[in-house]
């Protein structure tokens, strides 16, 4: 292969690399009512149990948002006329979020039922937790603001550690509030963005 | 675009996926001595705090163990050149990266805090991160023996979460010796093969 045919595979590979990076920050912005929804349930789990300390709040709050949300998934993707072709980088983002998912199911519940449930080691897992998924997403995608959420995460875990429970509870609330509900918001106004471009330009 | 040219294009997609694919694989091999490497320390840290009860037995073992990575992967990538970063290497970096800091984070916040009071709850986090990490870079790399190291980890912490001290510590051990020492040196090996492979058919 001549040097030049080279450089244009290369050329060509970047360029499809480029398209990809841009192609998962879609994906990801598409996705972006499902930060919101989380953040939710995790406000109403939080209030629930602040309001009259059920144990099994936050169980039955998580237990519930799964099925509605794969029901919200299934409708919206059965509504899809054209299924978009999966790329790597897709693949890798939906491979992070679900390993995140299982993780969680598996270790809350056997905090919760074998004793050792603590609310500063449960906020500072779920941060750490959320700190993994965003920094990997962010990091993948090149994306500033998904990684200024993973930092966010990393220090509501450091902070959850060392403070009162009130003040736990408070640095979950503003993170919940920052890195679900804002940057759920902002992707969601990204997409909208993006399709009103893509309308126009149709 | 006509059909038959979207449908050559949609084959190209796919085969380089697949080629990254094989190159993440080739990729997580050529570090497979960093499995061992962390399962070694793994080990070290956990027979000298059991030894002396040294409170800082494991951020110094730990911190070492890091320096140490550095330096190899720098010796390494000095010698061989640095290769191009594709999207399934920058995938699989993005994940450990992150997971490497959440873990930081998170057991130094939870070890310096006094809130780690259980060693069955520090178990029971190391092992979710770990579990997760490598799930989420086995769906990436479709590789189903990482993903049995993945479910390995995971078992290995709700056991930690159940079971008694002992029982917690040699879940965590055998996780460690399956998933970093085992699952490391079968990466060396199958990294020696493929070497080997490529200087016979130069």
């Amino acid at each position: 292969m001549t040097v030049s045919n080279e450089e244009l595979e290369l050329k060509d590979r970047l360029s499809l690399i480029e398209t990809m990076i841009a192609e998962g920050r879609r994906t990801t912005s598409r996705w972006g009512w499902i930060f919101v929804f989380w953040g939710v349930a995790y406000y109403i789990a939080i209030g629930w149990t602040v309001y009259n300390q059920w144990p099994f709040a936050w169980l039955v709050t998580m237990m519930s948002a799964w099925p509605l949300c794969g029901v919200i998934i299934w409708s919206k993707e059965k509504k899809q006329a054209v299924r978009r072709p999966g790329t790597t980088i897709s693949r890798a983002i939906s491979s992070i979020w679900f390993a995140l998912g299982v993780s969680m199911v598996l270790i809350f519940p056997a905090l919760g039922f074998s004793g050792h449930f603590n609310w500063h080691i449960f906020v500072a897992i779920v941060a750490a937790m959320l700190g993994v998924a965003n920094g990997a997403s962010g990091m993948l995608l090149r994306w500033k603001a998904q990684i200024a959420t993973a930092i966010v995460w990393w220090a509501a875990t450091v902070a959850a550690c060392f403070g009162s429970d009130n003040q736990c509870t408070v640095v979950f609330v503003a993170a919940i509030f920052l890195c679900q509900i804002v940057f759920g918001v902002y992707a969601m106004i990204f997409e909208a963005r993006l399709r009103r471009l893509e309308a126009s330009h149709a | 675009m006509t059909t038959s040219v979207e449908e050559l294009e949609l084959k190209d997609r796919l085969s380089l996926i697949e080629s990254m694919i094989a190159e993440g694989r080739r990729t997580t091999a050529s570090y497979g001595w960093t499995f061992v490497l962390w399962g070694v320390a793994y080990y070290v840290a956990i027979i000298w705090n059991s030894m002396s009860s040294f409170y800082l037995a494991w951020p110094i073992t730990m911190v070492s163990a890091c320096v140490l990575m550095g330096v190899l992967v720098w010796r390494k990538r000095k010698n061989s050149g640095s290769s191009p970063v594709t999207t399934m290497r920058r995938a699989i970096w993005s994940i450990w990266i992150s997971m490497g800091l959440s873990m930081f984070v998170i057991l130094d916040a939870i070890g310096y805090s006094g809130r780690l009071t259980d060693w069955r709850i520090f178990a029971a986090v190391a092992a979710t991160l770990v579990g997760g990490a490598n799930a989420a870079s086995s769906l990436t790399l479709k590789w189903k023996l990482q993903f049995a190291c993945a479910i390995v980890w995971w078992t290995s912490a709700v056991i930690s979460c159940f079971g008694t001290n002992l029982q917690s510590s040699i879940a965590f051990l055998a996780a460690n010796f399956l998933c970093q020492i085992v699952f490391g040196i079968y990466l060396m090996i199958r990294e020696a093969c493929a070497r080997r492979q490529a200087v016979a058919h130069a």
